[in-house]
């Protein structure tokens, strides 16, 4: 089925358009939601309620092109996630783990080109809660520090200050792996 | 910065399409789910309701069928009312003088021969039950038949005193004996089938469709002295068996209006004649049409209009060849219904309710036979509609309904089987 035509059954509750939607996307809903809570368990919790709301709010769906359906159903699941990290307060629990240095250096894009996805996912899930939310809002949802503050309940500068050190962390896994394994 | 940016950029394009394995149940998780929703909007209790509803409508309808198909009820009445008919002819001299009973008839054969069977037959048909049935019917009748022409003249002078008239019935009896020969057997046959259909109620399985509530049952009393003449008589017949009643009011009874209404009987007495000997009952047949008003809470109220047609297949005494008794009703029925379950399409309901019918036109044979009073009865039922539109649905009802004795001498299914299940189906309108 076509995305226009499958949001459309899925929205009159159509369960085998549902069932093909779902089988569609769950694979890269979850990635998300991976990416998010760095827990495969709660990961998958969050997929689960997350397609239970998109299911729900289907009437709230507009087309608006090819993609729009993946877009808002990623829409839908970081807000689930987000929803889920705030009600746990899991994003200001993460004190910094070690003193971080004032600069990092940066890898090359080929450095992590040349990393598997599984492992840059690894990389990122087993960041702190705080960095990762922080990171995954910046870089994958192109969050603003201030958009991120207003979201999370923090300060610009403390999203700045998250960001960096997320960024740091990867930089030097990165590093590590390339070492490792280059 | 720009580094940065890159090895961030390749980052983001390379998970941009990562997709995690997913868990092989979840779409089966996710569907239990997604379909739950409904059933949770009914309450708990709601579940149960609909249970216990279903089991009662798959219970009662599963009875009232078994019962509506039932061949034993009708022999049992055939059986019954031949050896009834047995007795009549061999017993003249009954230890026993119901001769108010006998006065009665006197006066009865006289009037007699119009339209309503006799109560005299319900009375002789007791007796019978009672224990000799022959014996104090061929008493009974012949002192009639004696008496009949002393009695009409003496009979509102002599009703007043049992003894007297006992005793007279008794001479009359032996005289009578002779005389009364006919009619005494037409009467008898008569009564004996009639007896048992009266006392017969188990055998035959009845739909009805009609039910009273409480203040409707009060509505009945009075309605059943109002309706009839007979009434007053009637009401006594129904504390006695009527043949022992009749004889006491005529004689240990000494009410003169009561024998002045007896007299009144005695008319319809006449019948005698053409007393039935063997009735068997039809499945009724009826149509209604019913309007709902929908009240607070699922409950509604409903009336209408119904028509009901009785008919039987009876043998009159003395003749081989059945003839056909058609009894024409239409009444109005009173129900409060109230919906345990109220879907859009389906709606489950139990009601219970009332209802008052006339009989309008009635024929036995060729000639024509109605019954006076009206017939009451109360009703409970458990119902399932589905609902055409908002407005407009079909239903089926099985249910229970218990017909109060209307105090008439017609045979009816009714009188035979007063407590019975039925079905009803029909459409109905709800605003």
């Amino acid at each position: 089925m076509e995305e226009l035509e499958l949001s459309e059954q899925c929205r009159l509750g159509n369960n085998q358009a549902r069932k093909e939607l779902y089988e569609q996307y769950a694979g890269r809903m979850l990635g998300i939601c991976l990416r998010y809570t760095g827990d495969r368990d709660t990961a998958q919790d969050l997929l689960h309620d997350g397609f239970l709301k998109i299911f729900d709010s289907f009437d709230k769906f507009t087309w608006r092109g090819e993609g729009s359906l993946r877009a808002w159903m990623e829409r839908v699941m970081v807000n689930t996630a987000l929803q889920y990290l705030r009600k746990n307060d899991v994003i200001n629990q993460s004190a910094p783990l070690e003193e971080l240095p004032e600069e990092y250096e940066e890898p090359d894009a080929s450095d992590v080109e040349a990393i598997p996805q599984k492992v840059l996912m690894q990389f990122i899930e087993e960041l702190p809660a705080g960095y990762r939310t922080v990171f995954n809002l910046y870089t994958f949802e192109d969050k603003s520090h201030k958009e991120i503050a207003q979201e999370l309940g923090i300060n610009e500068k403390s999203s700045a200050s998250q960001l960096f050190r997320a960024k740091s962390v990867l930089a030097k896994r990165v590093k590590e792996w390339i070492m490792h394994n280059g | 910065m720009e580094e940065k940016e890159l090895w961030m950029n390749k980052l983001k394009e390379k998970l941009a399409d990562y997709s995690e394995p997913v868990p092989a149940s979840g779409w089966e998780q996710l569907e239990k789910e997604l379909m739950p929703p409904v059933e949770k909007k009914i309450y708990p209790y709601r579940k149960w309701m609909m249970a216990a509803a279903v089991i009662l409508l798959a219970v009662v309808s599963s009875v009232s069928l078994y019962f509506l198909g039932t061949p034993a009820a009708d022999e049992i009445r055939h059986i019954k009312t031949p050896a009834l008919a047995f007795t009549p002819d061999a017993l003249p001299g009954v230890q026993q003088p119901d001769v108010q009973g006998t006065s009665v008839e006197p006066v009865l054969r006289p009037v007699a021969r119009e339209d309503r069977l006799a109560k005299i037959d319900k009375n002789l048909t007791e007796q019978k039950t009672n224990a000799r049935p022959s014996a104090i019917d061929n008493n009974n009748e012949p002192v009639t038949g004696n008496e009949n022409n002393p009695v009409i003249e003496e009979d509102q002078m002599f009703k007043g005193e049992t003894e007297q008239t006992k005793n007279e019935a008794k001479q009359g009896g032996s005289e009578n004996m002779g005389q009364a020969t006919q009619s005494q057997d037409t009467e008898r046959s008569g009564n004996r089938p009639r007896r048992p259909s009266g006392k017969d109620k188990l055998h035959i399985p009845s739909e009805k469709r009609a039910s009273q509530k409480g203040t409707w049952s009060m509505g009945l009393s009075v309605g059943n002295s109002g309706g009839a003449s007979t009434e007053v008589g009637v009401g006594s017949h129904a504390y006695m068996s009527r043949v022992s009643m009749l004889s006491v009011s005529n004689g240990l009874m000494e009410i003169p209006n009561d024998q002045t209404l007896v007299f009144e009987d005695g008319v319809p007495y006449l019948r005698q004649t053409k007393q039935v000997v063997d009735i068997k009952h039809h499945q009724p047949i009826s149509f209604g049409l019913s309007v709902r008003k929908g009240l607070a809470k699922g409950f509604s109220l409903e009336t209408g209009l119904t028509y009901t047609l009785l008919s039987s297949d009876a043998k009159l005494a003395g003749e081989d060849r059945q003839i056909e008794q058609k009894l024409h009703y239409v009444g109005i029925p009173l129900h409060a219904n109230w919906n345990f379950l109220d879907k859009k399409l389906v709606t489950l309901y139990v009601s219970g309710g009332g209802m008052v019918e006339k009989c309008v036109y009635g024929k036995l044979g060729s000639e024509k036979e109605t019954v006076k009073p009206l017939q009451f009865s109360v009703s409970g039922a458990v119902g399932a509609q589905v609902n055409a539109t908002k407005r407009l649905g079909i239903y089926v009802e099985p249910g229970v309904a218990y017909y109060f004795d209307d105090g008439s001498d017609i045979q009816t299914i009714r009188k035979e089987n007063p407590f019975n299940f039925n079905i009803q189906a029909g459409i109905r309108l709800t605003y």
